[in-house]
Protein backbone atom coordinates (compact mmCIF):
# COMPACT_ATOMS: atom_id res chain seq x y z
CA UNK A 1 0.00 0.00 0.00
CA UNK A 2 1.05 3.84 0.35
CA UNK A 3 3.30 3.27 2.90
CA UNK A 4 2.88 1.68 6.48
CA UNK A 5 5.21 -1.10 5.15
CA UNK A 6 5.58 -3.58 7.47
CA UNK A 7 1.94 -4.05 7.47
CA UNK A 8 1.71 -3.29 4.22
CA UNK A 9 0.95 -5.40 0.35
CA UNK A 10 3.72 -8.09 1.09
CA UNK A 11 3.00 -8.73 4.87
CA UNK A 12 -0.74 -9.35 3.49
CA UNK A 13 0.59 -11.50 0.31
CA UNK A 14 2.35 -14.08 2.80
CA UNK A 15 -0.37 -14.50 5.42
CA UNK A 16 -2.72 -15.20 2.23
CA UNK A 17 -0.62 -17.59 0.82
CA UNK A 18 -0.26 -19.56 4.13
CA UNK A 19 -3.70 -20.11 4.93
CA UNK A 20 -3.86 -21.36 1.29
CA UNK A 21 -1.15 -23.67 1.68
CA UNK A 22 -1.52 -27.31 1.92
CA UNK A 23 0.67 -27.44 4.78
CA UNK A 24 -1.67 -25.14 6.83
CA UNK A 25 -4.80 -27.23 6.26
CA UNK A 26 -3.17 -30.54 6.97
CA UNK A 27 -1.89 -28.75 10.43
CA UNK A 28 -5.17 -28.02 11.22
CA UNK A 29 -6.54 -31.64 10.36
CA UNK A 30 -3.80 -33.41 12.47
CA UNK A 31 -3.89 -31.03 15.50
CA UNK A 32 -7.78 -31.75 15.47
CA UNK A 33 -8.83 -28.02 15.31
CA UNK A 34 -11.87 -27.37 14.09
CA UNK A 35 -12.39 -23.77 12.30
CA UNK A 36 -15.48 -22.09 13.54
CA UNK A 37 -17.58 -18.85 12.90
CA UNK A 38 -18.62 -16.26 15.13
CA UNK A 39 -22.30 -16.37 14.74
CA UNK A 40 -21.64 -20.11 15.78
CA UNK A 41 -20.17 -19.65 18.86
CA UNK A 42 -22.79 -16.82 19.72
CA UNK A 43 -25.60 -19.05 18.79
CA UNK A 44 -23.44 -21.40 21.09
CA UNK A 45 -23.53 -19.28 24.14
CA UNK A 46 -27.18 -18.43 23.78
CA UNK A 47 -28.31 -21.89 24.19
CA UNK A 48 -30.05 -22.10 27.52
CA UNK B 1 -4.45 -14.82 -6.87
CA UNK B 2 -0.62 -13.96 -6.65
CA UNK B 3 -0.79 -9.98 -7.25
CA UNK B 4 -4.04 -9.95 -4.40
CA UNK B 5 -2.93 -7.85 -1.43
CA UNK B 6 -4.61 -9.69 1.73
CA UNK B 7 -6.01 -8.74 4.55
CA UNK B 8 -4.10 -9.41 7.95
CA UNK B 9 -4.76 -12.76 9.71
CA UNK B 10 -5.46 -13.45 13.16
CA UNK B 11 -6.36 -16.67 14.97
CA UNK B 12 -8.87 -16.76 17.45
CA UNK B 13 -8.89 -19.96 19.63
CA UNK B 14 -11.13 -21.47 21.56
CA UNK B 15 -10.65 -24.46 23.46
CA UNK B 16 -13.46 -25.35 25.60
CA UNK B 17 -13.04 -27.92 28.23
CA UNK B 18 -14.62 -26.64 31.39
CA UNK B 19 -18.14 -28.24 32.05
CA UNK B 20 -21.40 -25.43 32.10
CA UNK B 21 -24.39 -27.01 33.23
CA UNK B 22 -25.68 -27.60 29.61
CA UNK B 23 -22.23 -28.84 28.33
CA UNK B 24 -19.17 -26.63 26.62
CA UNK B 25 -19.52 -24.55 23.53
CA UNK B 26 -17.84 -27.13 21.81
CA UNK B 27 -20.37 -30.05 22.67
CA UNK B 28 -23.13 -27.19 21.99
CA UNK B 29 -22.00 -26.84 18.61
CA UNK B 30 -21.97 -30.81 18.31
CA UNK B 31 -18.05 -31.93 18.69
CA UNK B 32 -16.63 -33.72 21.19
CA UNK B 33 -15.68 -31.50 24.52
CA UNK B 34 -11.81 -31.56 23.92
CA UNK B 35 -11.63 -29.85 20.11
CA UNK B 36 -10.07 -26.55 19.67
CA UNK B 37 -12.23 -24.61 17.91
CA UNK B 38 -10.31 -21.52 15.97
CA UNK B 39 -11.78 -18.46 14.16
CA UNK B 40 -9.44 -17.88 10.84
CA UNK B 41 -10.12 -14.13 10.59
CA UNK B 42 -8.87 -11.47 8.09
CA UNK B 43 -9.59 -7.44 9.05
CA UNK B 44 -9.50 -4.57 6.78
CA UNK B 45 -12.14 -5.34 4.27
CA UNK B 46 -12.81 -2.36 2.15
CA UNK B 47 -9.16 -0.86 2.53
CA UNK B 48 -9.10 -1.90 -1.25
CA UNK B 49 -10.48 -3.46 -3.90
CA UNK B 50 -7.14 -6.29 -3.41
CA UNK B 51 -7.90 -6.54 -0.28
CA UNK B 52 -11.81 -7.67 -0.92
CA UNK B 53 -11.11 -10.15 -3.44
CA UNK B 54 -8.65 -12.09 -1.56
CA UNK B 55 -10.70 -12.21 1.48
CA UNK B 56 -13.61 -12.98 -0.48
CA UNK B 57 -11.70 -15.51 -2.35
CA UNK B 58 -10.54 -16.68 0.86
CA UNK B 59 -14.13 -17.20 2.34
CA UNK B 60 -15.60 -18.36 -0.64
CA UNK B 61 -13.09 -21.02 0.15
CA UNK B 62 -13.34 -21.86 3.99
CA UNK B 63 -9.54 -20.89 3.92
CA UNK B 64 -10.80 -18.09 6.05
CA UNK B 65 -13.85 -18.86 8.70
CA UNK B 66 -14.07 -14.88 9.39
CA UNK B 67 -13.95 -11.71 8.60
CA UNK B 68 -14.59 -7.76 9.62
CA UNK B 69 -14.77 -4.96 7.69
CA UNK B 70 -14.13 -1.07 8.27
CA UNK B 71 -16.98 1.48 7.44
CA UNK B 72 -15.59 4.22 6.69
CA UNK B 73 -13.20 2.85 3.96
CA UNK B 74 -13.57 3.45 0.25
CA UNK B 75 -14.56 0.14 -0.75
CA UNK B 76 -17.04 -0.98 1.57
CA UNK B 77 -19.60 -0.76 -0.88
CA UNK B 78 -18.12 -3.94 -2.66
CA UNK B 79 -18.39 -5.59 0.81
CA UNK B 80 -21.54 -4.34 1.16
CA UNK B 81 -22.48 -6.07 -2.25
CA UNK B 82 -20.63 -9.61 -1.17
CA UNK B 83 -22.67 -9.60 2.17
CA UNK B 84 -26.04 -9.22 0.10
CA UNK B 85 -24.95 -12.03 -2.12
CA UNK B 86 -23.49 -14.15 0.60
CA UNK B 87 -26.21 -14.21 4.00
CA UNK B 88 -23.89 -17.09 5.32
CA UNK B 89 -20.98 -14.72 5.24
CA UNK B 90 -19.49 -14.14 8.81
CA UNK B 91 -18.79 -10.83 8.68
CA UNK B 92 -18.30 -8.65 11.66
CA UNK B 93 -17.62 -4.51 11.72
CA UNK B 94 -13.72 -4.03 12.43
CA UNK B 95 -14.40 -0.58 14.26
CA UNK B 96 -12.33 2.40 13.27
CA UNK B 97 -10.65 5.43 15.27
CA UNK B 98 -7.17 5.04 13.27
CA UNK B 99 -5.79 5.60 9.18
CA UNK B 100 -2.53 4.51 9.50
CA UNK B 101 -1.99 5.33 5.48
CA UNK B 102 0.19 8.44 5.22
CA UNK B 103 -1.54 9.56 1.72
CA UNK B 104 -4.74 7.51 1.77
CA UNK B 105 -6.81 8.43 4.28
CA UNK B 106 -10.75 8.22 5.64
CA UNK B 107 -12.29 9.94 8.28
CA UNK B 108 -15.67 9.57 10.91
CA UNK B 109 -18.86 8.67 9.61
CA UNK B 110 -20.34 11.10 12.24
CA UNK B 111 -20.35 14.48 11.45
CA UNK B 112 -16.93 15.73 12.22
CA UNK B 113 -18.71 18.73 13.73
CA UNK B 114 -19.68 16.35 16.38
CA UNK B 115 -16.40 14.30 17.27
CA UNK B 116 -13.81 16.85 17.04
CA UNK B 117 -11.44 15.34 18.94
CA UNK B 118 -11.40 11.77 17.52
CA UNK B 119 -9.82 13.98 14.05
CA UNK B 120 -6.60 15.62 12.97
CA UNK B 121 -6.23 19.01 11.46
CA UNK B 122 -6.93 17.40 8.04
CA UNK B 123 -10.35 16.30 9.10
CA UNK B 124 -9.06 12.48 8.86
CA UNK B 125 -8.77 9.88 11.94
CA UNK B 126 -5.05 10.14 13.43
CA UNK B 127 -2.37 7.26 12.35
CA UNK B 128 -1.77 5.96 15.79
CA UNK B 129 -3.39 4.50 18.14
CA UNK B 130 -2.07 6.43 21.18
CA UNK B 131 -3.48 9.27 20.07
CA UNK B 132 -6.38 8.24 19.86
CA UNK B 133 -6.12 6.90 23.86
CA UNK B 134 -4.57 10.44 24.28
CA UNK B 135 -6.99 12.53 22.77
CA UNK B 136 -10.36 11.03 22.29
CA UNK B 137 -13.31 12.19 24.89
CA UNK B 138 -14.88 8.92 24.95
CA UNK B 139 -18.78 10.30 24.30
CA UNK B 140 -17.14 11.08 20.66
CA UNK B 141 -15.96 7.12 20.63
CA UNK B 142 -19.08 6.24 21.49
CA UNK B 143 -20.76 8.32 18.96
CA UNK B 144 -18.77 7.53 16.07
CA UNK B 145 -18.87 3.44 16.36
CA UNK B 146 -22.52 3.76 17.06
CA UNK B 147 -22.50 5.55 14.00
CA UNK B 148 -19.76 3.26 11.72
CA UNK B 149 -22.56 0.36 13.40
CA UNK B 150 -25.64 1.80 12.23
CA UNK B 151 -24.16 2.42 8.48
CA UNK B 152 -23.22 -1.31 8.78
CA UNK B 153 -26.76 -1.56 8.85
CA UNK B 154 -27.97 1.15 6.37
CA UNK B 155 -25.43 -0.89 4.01
CA UNK B 156 -27.46 -3.67 4.77
CA UNK B 157 -24.63 -5.86 6.49
CA UNK B 158 -25.74 -7.82 9.27
CA UNK B 159 -22.92 -7.94 11.61
CA UNK B 160 -21.98 -10.83 13.23
CA UNK B 161 -19.71 -9.21 15.72
CA UNK B 162 -17.06 -6.75 16.55
CA UNK B 163 -13.61 -5.87 16.85
CA UNK B 164 -11.05 -2.99 16.62
CA UNK B 165 -8.76 -2.03 13.65
CA UNK B 166 -5.21 -1.19 15.45
CA UNK B 167 -6.57 -2.46 19.04
CA UNK B 168 -7.84 1.43 19.20
CA UNK B 169 -10.30 0.62 21.47
CA UNK B 170 -8.05 -1.05 23.98
CA UNK B 171 -5.81 1.48 24.77
CA UNK B 172 -7.87 2.65 27.31
CA UNK B 173 -10.17 1.00 30.60
CA UNK B 174 -12.93 3.69 29.38
CA UNK B 175 -12.76 2.98 25.37
CA UNK B 176 -12.88 -0.52 26.47
CA UNK B 177 -16.17 -0.16 28.59
CA UNK B 178 -17.45 1.66 25.82
CA UNK B 179 -16.58 -0.66 23.16
CA UNK B 180 -18.13 -4.09 25.23
CA UNK B 181 -21.49 -1.67 26.00
CA UNK B 182 -21.88 -0.72 22.26
CA UNK B 183 -21.56 -4.35 20.78
CA UNK B 184 -23.81 -5.70 23.79
CA UNK B 185 -26.43 -3.22 22.87
CA UNK B 186 -26.46 -4.23 19.67
CA UNK B 187 -26.24 -7.56 20.73
CA UNK B 188 -22.99 -9.24 18.83
CA UNK B 189 -20.10 -10.72 20.11
CA UNK B 190 -16.26 -8.29 20.32
CA UNK B 191 -13.35 -9.91 19.90
CA UNK B 192 -11.54 -9.72 23.29
CA UNK B 193 -9.72 -12.14 25.18
CA UNK B 194 -10.48 -13.39 28.68
CA UNK B 195 -7.61 -11.15 30.34
CA UNK B 196 -6.97 -7.71 29.26
CA UNK B 197 -3.71 -6.10 28.47
CA UNK B 198 -2.37 -6.64 32.22
CA UNK B 199 -3.57 -9.88 32.81
CA UNK B 200 -6.14 -9.39 35.19
CA UNK B 201 -9.41 -11.73 34.45
CA UNK B 202 -11.97 -9.25 32.32
CA UNK B 203 -15.46 -9.83 33.55
CA UNK B 204 -18.30 -10.97 31.31
CA UNK B 205 -21.71 -10.52 31.26
CA UNK B 206 -24.19 -13.15 30.02
CA UNK B 207 -23.40 -13.88 26.31
CA UNK B 208 -20.09 -12.61 25.98
CA UNK B 209 -17.93 -14.90 24.31
CA UNK B 210 -14.11 -14.11 25.72
CA UNK B 211 -11.62 -15.82 23.25
CA UNK B 212 -8.82 -17.82 24.98
CA UNK B 213 -6.09 -16.31 22.39
CA UNK B 214 -5.64 -14.06 19.81
CA UNK B 215 -2.38 -14.65 17.42
CA UNK B 216 -1.64 -13.12 14.48
CA UNK B 217 2.40 -13.15 13.04
CA UNK B 218 4.78 -10.46 13.91
CA UNK B 219 5.65 -8.34 11.42
CA UNK B 220 9.24 -8.04 12.23
CA UNK B 221 9.01 -11.86 11.12
CA UNK B 222 11.70 -13.03 8.26
CA UNK B 223 9.74 -14.09 5.20
CA UNK B 224 11.38 -17.42 4.87
CA UNK B 225 9.79 -18.26 8.64
CA UNK B 226 6.29 -16.72 7.76
CA UNK B 227 4.72 -20.64 7.71
CA UNK B 228 6.16 -21.72 10.05
CA UNK B 229 4.85 -18.99 12.84
CA UNK B 230 1.42 -20.28 11.86
CA UNK B 231 2.36 -24.13 11.88
CA UNK B 232 3.98 -23.51 15.34
CA UNK B 233 0.94 -21.46 16.37
CA UNK B 234 -0.90 -24.32 15.53
CA UNK B 235 1.06 -27.17 16.81
CA UNK B 236 0.38 -25.18 20.46
CA UNK B 237 -2.94 -24.89 20.58
CA UNK B 238 -3.83 -26.37 23.42
CA UNK B 239 -7.27 -27.47 24.57
CA UNK B 240 -8.48 -24.73 27.52
CA UNK B 241 -11.43 -23.13 29.06
CA UNK B 242 -13.57 -20.69 27.69
CA UNK B 243 -16.04 -18.39 29.00
CA UNK B 244 -19.13 -16.56 27.88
Amino acid sequence: MVDHERYGSAWRQRDYEVVNSPEFRKALKDNNVILVKWKDLQRAAQKP
Amino acid sequence: MQSLLWSSVVLVFFASTLTAQTGTIAERLGYARDVKLLILHADDLGTAHSVNAASFDALNKGAISSASFMIPTPWISEVAAYAKAHPDADLGIHLTLTSEWETYRWGSVASSDKVPTLLDSSGTFPNDEAIVAKKAKPAEVEREIRAQLDRARALGIQSTHADSHMRALFTTPELFAIYAKVARDHHIPFMATKEDPQGSPRAPLSGDVLVDAIMGVDPNTPPEKWKQYYLDAIAGLKPGSLTY
